[in-house]
């Protein structure tokens, strides 16, 4: 379980973290959302002091971490990084360095071993001894988080696990690591921009915007109010096999529309730009 | 059973320990693997000295070599090896080892394959430093193209490339450089110090001149026996405290933010370790003169066969830096006199082939990405 109070981070005199405080059970699977540049990625490496927060505490199962050294905060929580660069390192080794933590001399044979689990319970035998900058987006996401497995720590965070993916590496990717995460009772603590996809595999999610947390709670609290309220979107939530699921209220061209409404004064240059517009 | 039933039918929970203990067995295979690469370079090298032992000027036979290291009886044989050949072999050898571990650290620390000695400047920077030593303390002999005060030198080289490698140090910190854009700084200083050392040759008089050009064809008979002691000493230090942070480098392979998660302090491994390195490499460079590609081009080969992996790569690079000078001074002071009647500086050899083989280096490293 991790807990995490009051903690603060500031770049400079701007205030990135306003009192965050949230709390996350073991084999749960958190979701943070909200738009870009709200904080979610700060808040995650303020948690594993790879920014040092200003203020605030964070504990996993009840033992004060920020405080650690490197190695032993890292016995705790693993962190995987949105975007990492790729060398020609073998998928095993790349997996064996989430032991990198207990080593001391040399490998053990119980290192390989948790490794050897990690690439199985991932399904990544086949590819265990190809270079990771030969493999897809995907399977690097999924070496990644067999990465944290190998770790063994409390909590494992991913920030936007499923970048770059497609509809079924996603989906893939979000079941996998769910399942890891219930299997082995850590928790789990993932950054998303999809609603959708948190909705399906997390048991709780944490919308966020300016530095604070808006909502926390279950898949209930997803609400047209709140998307509305933070994305400046209307959409409906509609039910799919108990799933709530969030859908547009308009198309996609009348709310890029409404949106370059706003600066744009005259409809007439609105739509002209929306016509040049490659991303409506 | 096809591959999707395999696949259907796992279950996680079904914990069966072959499954597992397979990719383990795997793994130990890869490490074999990696494992005899290096033996047979350190084969390799072992055979280079023992044929470049017995090639030179006079003719000593196998026997006549093993008599002289025992018993030492023929005065004419011991000046004739342990003054000569030895020390030229061993030179050849800690150059090259000396220059293979700082290229795969600078390339590790910075994540950059074009980071080595030469193209961040320290090489350079020497040369000019040599220069000022030559022009200014009078290092420079009447006679042409030899030294007269080989320390003064030396030391001017020294602390000239040491100054590189600070200035680097300050604009990371006051840049904030990422490891990546680095080497751009690296490019920017050398740069600088070969402007600086065209100004002062424009303005040497001509034995200083080619004492300054001389000195920059890198060649393994500069070398003193005290300067060898010098840098097997700082060069066994080093490659100790690298070994010793082998799994840091390999976690920063992954980038800093990982590095960090991993309980691994980036920036202080990254300062120390080029640091380091670059004490080795202005040591090999004062000493011996610009000798060039074989920091870039040994880590490379080391990499393109086994992966990246300093556990073994770090051994690697030395052992093919060392098999890469005893060839190149193989080719300068044995093959090419025998072909066309003088010898080469070994500088002017590396540089030759390394260019080449980096370039065919970079063709296959495209096919593998393709």
């Amino acid at each position: 379980m991790i807990e995490v109070e009051k903690l603060n981070f500031s770049y400079g005199k701007r205030r990135i973290l306003k009192d965050v405080s949230f709390s996350v059970g073991n084999g749960e699977v958190m979701s943070i959302l909200g738009p870009n540049g709200v904080g979610k990625t700060t808040l995650m490496k303020c948690m594993c002091n790879i920014h040092k927060p200003s203020s605030g505490h964070v504990s996993v199962n009840g033992k004060s971490v920020l405080s650690l050294s490197g190695k032993e905060l890292a016995k705790n929580i693993a962190f995987v990084p949105q975007s990492m660069p790729r060398s020609r390192t073998l998928v095993y080794d790349s997996v064996l360095m989430g032991r990198k933590p207990y080593i001391n001399i040399g490998v053990t044979e119980n290192d390989l071993d948790i490794t050897s689990k990690a690439i199985r319970d991932l399904n990544l035998e086949n590819l265990a001894f190809r270079y990771i900058d030969q493999i897809s987006g995907g399977e690097f996401q999924k070496v990644q988080i067999a990465r944290a497995m190998a770790q063994e720590s409390a909590v494992m965070m991913l920030d936007e696990p499923t970048n770059n993916m497609d509809v079924c590496n996603q989906h893939l990717t979000m079941r996998i690591a769910s399942e890891m995460v219930r299997k082995t009772d850590m928790c789990a603590i993932m950054t998303m921009h999809d609603i959708n996809l948190s909705l399906y595999y997390s048991d709780t999610l944490m919308f966020m915007k300016d530095g604070e947390i808006v909502a926390f709670g279950g898949k209930d609290v997803v609400t047209p109010d709140l998307i509305w309220d933070i994305y400046g979107m209307e959409v409906d939530v509609i039910k799919h096999r108990d799933i709530p699921l969030i859908v547009p209220r308009e198309t996609v061209t009348g709310l890029a529309a409404k949106r370059h409404m706003k600066t744009h004064r005259h409809p007439h240059d609105a739509a002209d730009h929306i016509l040049n517009d490659p991303e409506c | 059973m096809s591959e999707q039933e395999t696949v259907e039918n796992r279950n996680i929970d079904d914990i069966s320990v072959n499954d597992y203990k397979n990719i383990t067995e795997g793994y130990l295979k890869k490490i074999r693997f990696k494992t005899i690469f290096l033996v047979s370079l350190g084969i390799l090298c072992i055979f280079l000295i023992l044929f470049t032992l017995r090639l030179g000027a006079a003719n000593l036979t196998y026997r006549d070599i093993i008599r002289t290291l025992i018993y030492r009886d023929d005065p004419v044989n011991v000046w004739y090896i342990f003054e000569w050949r030895i020390p030229r072999i061993v030179a050849a050898i800690l150059c090259g080892a000396a220059l293979g571990v700082s290229g795969v650290v600078m390339q590790g620390t910075l994540r950059n394959p074009m980071a080595s000695p030469y193209t961040l400047g320290i090489s350079g920077a020497a040369a000019f430093g040599a220069a000022i030593g030559m022009m200014f303390f009078s290092g420079a002999a009447m006679e042409s193209m030899t030294v007269e005060n080989p320390y003064v030198v030396t030391i001017s080289a020294f602390l000239f490339s040491m100054v590189s490698v600070l200035v680097i140090l300050a604009l990371i910190k006051v840049i904030d450089a990422s490891p990546e854009t680095i080497v751009l700084a690296g490019i920017a200083v050398g740069a600088i110090f070969t402007a600086g050392l065209s100004f002062l040759q424009y303005f040497a008089d001509e034995a200083t001149l080619m004492s300054i050009v001389f000195w920059q064809f890198g060649s393994l008979s500069k070398i003193t026996n005290q300067g060898i002691i010098i840098l097997a000493l700082v060069l066994a230090v080093c490659s100790i405290y690298f070994f010793y942070k082998r799994w840091d480098y390999n976690a920063m392979e992954s980038g800093d933010e990982m590095a960090k998660g991993l309980g691994v302090n980036p920036d202080r491994t990254r300062v120390v370790g080029l640091i380091l390195s670059a004490l080795i490499t202005s040591i090999a460079v004062s000493f011996m003169g610009i000798i060039g590609f074989i920091g870039l081009v040994a880590p490379h080969m080391v990499k393109r066969i086994i992966g990246n992996d300093f556990r073994y790569t770090l051994v690697g690079s030395m052992l093919l830096g060392a098999t890469l000078m005893l060839l190149a001074d193989l080719f300068a002071s044995h093959l090419f006199p025998y072909l066309v009647g003088t010898t080469l500086p070994v500088g002017i050899v590396t540089s030759l082939i390394g260019g080449p083989v980096f370039i065919s280096i970079l063709i296959g490293r495209r096919k593998v990405n393709v």
